[in-house]
């Protein structure tokens, strides 16, 4: 569970922290709603490495589930 | 003028309106009133006049420019669930910015009185950063996090991969489909996408209440109509009653505008608009709204498609079979 939420906190941590540094038009409106899909899925592709996060195997619905 | 709210309401009404409306139409509503006009807010003579009033872009927050753009994205897309979408998320951002001391003009142009609650001051006069301290110096930061805190408690099965997959992706697999082909985006990278503004409500009021904390070090005023240290800019100078009574004239106004439309044209574009294959509508309200047990997205049942956005073309790389 840890393993799977790290990269969305440090994802928020280095957002925050150029946020507060930069105050940057960019990043706040342009960059800002894709920069989860940036930091964790395009640039580490785009350097040869792994992506940050997958998303977990589709599984058939339990009978009990809220979601189906 | 709310910062992060408007993003963490998306997945709010996302949660009501299930596989009925298209998530994405409802984050394009939710941005379209300050989209064409943030930038220009800033550099304005009077912000809160500009970016509110008339004269001025304050149309934008008002019910009739969520109307038609919703009428404009129906008729160009036969899309009932983009139409829904627009109309659902940018009039969610006219209710939300009531907040502020500027108000909003919701029946405009029946009616040009700003409603507001004056909940904390606009503050666009004291510059981007200025307002930025303002706003998370004053209860509108607390009103993003109190969203924040509804999609958690109330909403967080829409941040869950499988809610994404059997009810965000039918509702529209044509545009995810089309963001998977175009740009080549594995069914993470499209979950990414979708959570992503989540992240950037969040990310925004982290970084902004850290910036007046520790940056502009302005004081913290959790109060009614705060922070103390600025001006107001209320755009009206009438009474509750006066207020009241415009509105109410202009809210009558809007209605028969809106019965006249549906009369004309609006029901003809109605009809011959189209549903995703996965959605069946109701009649009134459950056009849009759903509870769970009516809808097959939300209650136990067969499995629905996993890829949805993949019915035009294969199956995304690294995607798993469902």
């Amino acid at each position: 569970m840890t393993r799977r939420f790290l990269p969305f906190v440090l994802a928020l941590v280095v957002y925050a922290v150029l946020g507060v540094v930069l105050k940057s038009f960019v990043l706040n409106w342009v960059i800002g709603p894709l920069f989860l899909l940036l930091a964790l899925d395009v640039i580490p592709r785009a350097f040869g490495a792994p992506p940050l996060f997958t998303l977990p195997p589709a599984e058939a619905p339990a009978e009990d589930s809220p979601i189906s | 003028m709310s910062w992060a709210a408007h993003e963490f309401e998306n997945y709010f009404i996302q949660k009501h309106t299930g596989a009925r409306v298209s998530f994405l139409a409802i984050v394009l509503g939710t941005f379209a009133p300050d989209l064409f006009t943030k930038y220009f807010v800033y550099a304005s003579d009077n912000p809160a006049k500009f970016h509110r009033g008339w004269p001025g872009v304050g149309f934008t927050h008002s019910l009739i420019f969520g109307f038609v753009f919703a009428v404009i994205i129906l008729a160009i897309t036969k899309s009932r669930s983009w139409a829904l979408g627009i109309l659902i998320g940018q009039w969610a951002h006219v209710l939300t910015d009531f907040a502020d001391t500027a108000g909003t003009m919701p029946f405009f142009p029946f009616s040009i009185e700003p409603v507001t609650i004056s909940m904390w001051k606009h503050a666009a006069a004291e510059g981007r950063y200025g307002d930025a301290a303002a706003y998370y110096s004053s209860l509108g930061g607390v009103w993003d996090f109190f969203w924040f805190a509804m999609v958690l408690f109330f909403a967080w099965r829409t941040l869950r991969p499988a809610y994404f997959r059997s009810v965000v992706v039918p509702a529209d697999p044509k545009v995810w489909g089309w963001l998977h082909r175009k740009f080549k985006l594995t069914d993470s990278g499209l979950f990414l996408i979708y959570v992503g503004f989540f992240f950037y409500g969040l990310g925004r009021m982290t970084s902004w209440f850290l910036y007046a904390r520790f940056g502009a070090r302005t004081p913290f005023q959790p109060v009614w109509g705060g922070p103390n240290y600025i001006l107001g800019n209320d755009l009206s100078d009438a009474g509750p009653l006066e207020v009241v009574i415009r509105t109410s004239i202009g809210g009558v106004f809007f209605a028969l505008f809106l019965w006249l439309c549906w009369v004309l044209f609006v029901r003809r574009l109605w009809e011959r608009g189209i549903d995703p294959p996965a959605v069946q509508r109701g009649e009134g309200l459950r056009i849009a709204f759903v509870t769970e047990s009516d809808d097959p997205g939300l209650k136990p049942g067969p499995a629905p498609p996993v890829h949805g956005y993949a019915q035009d073309g294969p199956p995304p790389a690294g995607a798993t079979p469902g």
